[in-house]
């Protein structure tokens, strides 16, 4: 072994005036035991002088999404999913949700409902944009202002002071959602307060980030993050066994194959709800769309398609953040599908569009389809792609905004992409206690979510798990709930040599 | 004691077009009397039923009886309970017996069969805690109430004893991350330094216990590295310093203390009177080592390092950031074959063998439970020497403590959440 050693430390050194063990450093005898020695060396080192426990600094992730977002601003990409993903890194709120759903301080250093319709927050001391300067009430005032127009929002000494006609009970949590990320706008620039800033960015393409070396966040593991937009998830999966990537997504068809791969699959909880969206111009008969509730066998896209992954929905937020999905059956009831249909008297046929691009969507419209038929409606699925100007039915695809229940039904409402006609959520009174005193009542997200699905002109299907999988040298990745990615502690580790 | 939310209304039912809400209805009549009744009952199940967490749940199941009992009015009803949570079973018995209790205060008596309403309670749970929803079934019409419960309390797992060479002994656990822990005399007291980004807080030994005798906030201007790290070394002319990065911070001698922090970076003590720079905004050290290590005055960055007396020399063992071990005397620097070492190592004193031993975290993903395995260095190569010890989460720090008789470390517990810390010696003929 001495021998060995003396050749990989390579030192005039080590001769003569060396303790004793180097001694025996002069001991070679001859080239080929030299080359021997040598070979055996560089392999022991090779393969086992590796200490990787405590995470090390450096290094560039390599990132991969199937979403685009066309744009930075939080407040244009409000509703795209990739930037909500990117958004954290780049951009802090005013608060942030803890793994439980609880509000916690952020930007925001404390709050206090001064009324029903008014809150004051307390700006954090202390927090510097990506050019070195500081954030101050009136910076926070314009990103709210432009995120919220319907907001009074003003600043008072080092406290900003937001007023709503409508009551804002869930304020914190509200702020917790992207586009009300607090940015620093001016000179056709856009600076956010997060762990990375922007080098460089392609919309619908690429975005390159680098690491803040003085920024108030804890500075990052690794030095810059590369995002490459757009790329269908085979690509991402040839690109990670390529070893051109390192994190990519796992489209939910592929989760089913998981179990057969060596890779680690990390799974959220539910978070994208699959639902049906009824044209209210082709299908204004309330019992068609109800019927088509009705037939749909939620279980058995459960188990087959989805392969368990997931869960059946007929409620509009997953279990795992209300706690009572028991208390909307998913199981089908096609005899009262079938009265209902009679009654309705539908005949033509259906067009059911689904996502050309999303094999499991496919999957999906095609076995609601034939649900549909054993109710005696004809349902026909077709891709996206056949540009049917006004579909009867969509399956739409929707990401969680929010684990806060309140936030997440609010936020589901406010996009016309399941058309939902939703009363406001009820405050609850000041001195309400709860798990937070400033969250909406489960109770009342679930009365909101009753009424909401009461006319059928959304049909929830399943929710669905986000999912990713990361290349061997990335390291401390670890699974969230909400399916968001904790790219601010991953590090990388080193390169074998 | 957390709140509760209630609410109830009809249940919704794809089939039915219409429902309505309904507002609670709470009757206050013999209010005192119920109430001392439940209280009563609560007492005895909590003492003679068992889980103590049932304490905390007092007012949610005296609300959901209010709930339950504005809904169907005095009468029967039956009551089945399933449970869909990671509430353990062995409080479901203690929960319906409370529920009942309640109802039964309320003027709602629980049969088993022919009731004028049916109670089906399904134990959920949110992300916050728990979620109890009664669904109540009169007729052909189903009302719900809901209440949210706090999260039971669940205990401190305890740890097995010393095996067979390494001894660990539990010194402290809490909930925020610990960087470093050391137990220093002052007079006749014992007492425990325990360092954590946020304090360092100073514990005292009283009647078996450490109680908490004094804490210190460590100012610092710029946020703290990630996987900070940090070290409590006791001084010969006061009581103990505390490194973290950028920042040194020195006691008084003798308790109460106070403690003087500044920015600096101040080189971190190793082992004996070898210290090190640390990285200010990393969560290594630098390489810059005083005194030199023979003619060396830097070394390649490194994680942790460990000095092996010899007789004539230290030789020196160094985790380094690009993950190989290598060895240094002063003169020579050799990779030495380290399967399966983690980043953290530390050098203990003991009886036995070599009379000092290599303490070596494993290599784990940082989510996956740890072990520390004792080596000793026999002509440069490492021979382990002890069956691993397992902890119950990652090791995120081992440091030698000052007298090097024993090492500290902490290790993340993936049980409870917590940060255990151990003091790791040395023992023979196990």
């Amino acid at each position: 072994m001495c021998s060995s050693l003396r050749l990989v430390a390579g030192s005039k050194k080590a001769r003569g005036k060396s303790p004793p063990c180097l001694a025996k450093t002069g001991r070679d005898k001859g080239g080929a035991t030299s080359l021997g020695v040598f070979l055996l060396a560089a392999l022991l080192l090779a393969s086992a002088a590796r200490a990787e426990t405590r995470p090390r600094y450096g290094g560039t992730l390599r990132v991969e999404m199937r979403a685009a977002p066309p744009s930075l601003d939080p407040v244009a990409s409000a509703q795209d999913e990739g930037f909500a993903q990117i958004a954290p890194l780049l951009y802090d709120t005013l608060v942030r949700l803890d793994p439980s759903g609880r509000p916690m301080p952020s930007l925001a250093s404390s709050w206090q409902q001064e009324s029903e319709h008014r809150w004051r927050l307390m700006l954090r001391q202390g927090v510097r944009y990506s050019d070195g300067s500081a954030l101050t009430p009136a910076v926070a005032v314009r990103s709210l202002h432009e995120a919220n127009p319907d907001w009074n929002v003003h600043a008072i000494g080092d406290a900003v002071i937001i007023e709503c006609e409508q009551p804002l009970p869930n304020l914190p949590a509200f702020l917790t959602l992207p586009r009300n990320s607090i940015v620093l706008r001016g000179e056709g620039k856009l600076l956010g307060s997060g762990a990375f800033r922007v080098s460089e960015f392609q919309a619908g393409r690429r975005l390159s980030l680098a690491a803040l070396e003085d920024g108030w966040h804890e500075r990052p593991f690794v030095d810059a993050i590369d995002i490459q937009f757009n790329r269908l998830p085979r690509e991402q999966m040839m690109d990670l066994e390529l070893g051109r990537a390192d994190i990519v997504e796992v489209a939910p068809d592929q989760l089913a194959r998981a179990p057969q791969s060596s890779r680690r699959i990390f799974a959220s909880d539910p978070v994208d709800l699959l639902a049906l969206r009824f044209s209210h111009s082709n299908l204004r008969d309330r019992r068609v769309r109800e019927a088509i509730a009705l037939a749909v066998d939620r279980d058995s896209i459960y188990n087959v398609l989805l392969q368990r992954h997931g869960e059946p929905a007929a409620g509009l937020l997953p279990n795992w953040i209300t706690g009572y999905s028991f208390l909307f059956p998913a199981t089908p009831q096609v005899a009262r599908a079938r009265q209902l249909r009679g009654e309705a008297k539908q005949s033509a046929p259906l067009t059911l569009v689904y996502d050309a691009a999303d094999p499991l969507a496919r999957l999906v419209a095609e076995r609601i389809a034939l649900n549909a038929a054993d109710a005696g409606i004809a349902l026909k699925a077709l891709p996206s792609t056949q540009n049917v100007i006004v579909p009867d039915i969509e399956l739409v695809r929707m990401r969680l905004a929010s684990t806060d229940p309140g936030v997440a039904l609010t936020d589901l409402a406010r996009t016309d992409r399941l058309a939902l006609t939703m009363p406001e959520l009820v405050a609850p009174p000041l001195s309400a206690p709860g798990f937070g005193a400033d969250r909406v009542g489960l109770s009342e997200v679930y009365r909101a979510t009753v009424a909401a699905l009461q006319d059928h002109w959304a049909v929830p299907i399943a929710y669905l798990p986000a999912a990713c999988t990361v290349s061997p040298r990335v390291r401390n990745w670890t699974r969230t709930r909400d399916g968001s990615w904790p790219i601010d502690d991953v590090w990388l580790a080193a390169e074998a040599r | 004691m957390r709140g509760f939310e209630q609410f109830e209304c009809t249940r919704h039912r794809p089939s039915a077009s219409d429902h309505r809400l309904l507002l609670p209805r709470y009757d206050s009549r013999n209010f005192m009397i119920r109430n001392a009744a439940r209280c009563s009952a609560l007492v005895v199940l909590a003492f003679v039923l068992c889980p103590p967490a049932v304490a905390q749940w007092t007012e949610p199941v005296a609300q959901l009886a209010r709930e339950i009992a504005a809904i169907t009015g005095p009468g029967t009803v039956t009551l089945t309970v399933s449970n869909v949570s990671s509430l353990a079973a062995d409080y479901i018995p203690v929960i319906k017996h409370a529920l009942q209790n309640d109802l039964s205060a309320a003027g709602v008596r629980v049969v088993a069969a022919n009731a004028a309403a049916d109670i089906r309670l399904t134990l959920s749970e949110i992300p916050p805690g728990y979620l109890w929803i009664a669904e109540v079934r009169q007729g052909n019409e189903t009302k719900v109430a809901m209440v949210t419960a706090p999260r039971s309390q669940t205990a401190a797992p305890v740890l097995n004893g010393p095996l067979v060479v390494i001894r660990k002994n539990q010194l402290w656990s809490q909930d925020s991350p610990i960087l470093d822990v050391a137990r220093v005399q002052a007079g006749a007291e014992e007492h425990m330094v325990v360092l954590d980004v946020a304090n360092v807080s100073l514990y005292k030994m009283t009647a078996g216990r450490w109680l908490l005798a004094q804490q210190f906030a460590i100012p610092h201007s710029r946020a703290w590295p990630r996987d900070a790290r940090g070290r409590v070394a006791l001084a010969r002319d006061h009581l103990f310093d505390a490194y973290l990065p950028g920042v040194v911070c020195a006691s008084t001698a003798a308790p109460p203390l106070s403690l003087n922090c500044r920015e600096g970076d101040d080189p971190w003590p190793i082992a004996g009177a070898q210290t090190a720079l640390f990285g200010a905004s990393r969560n290594f050290f630098t390489g810059v080592v005083t005194p030199g290590i023979g003619k060396l005055t830097s070394v390649p960055a490194f994680y942790s390092a460990a000095g092996v007396p010899r007789p004539t020399y230290t030789l020196w063992v160094f985790a380094r950031t690009d993950g190989s071990v290598h060895l240094m005397d002063g003169v020579n620097d050799v990779g030495i074959r380290a399967r399966d070492w983690g980043s953290d190592l530390a050098a203990v004193k003991s009886p036995c063998g070599a009379q000092t031993q290599l303490l070596v975290a494993g290599v784990g993903d940082g989510e996956t439970p740890d072990v520390v395995r004792a080596f000793e260095i026999a002509d440069r190569e490492p021979v382990e020497v002890s069956a691993p010890v397992e902890f119950a989460g990652p090791v995120t720090a081992l440091w030698t403590s000052s007298d090097a008789h024993n090492a500290t470390t902490v290790v993340r517990n993936l049980k409870t959440g917590k940060y255990d810390v151990f003091e790791l010696a040395i023992s023979c003929g196990q």
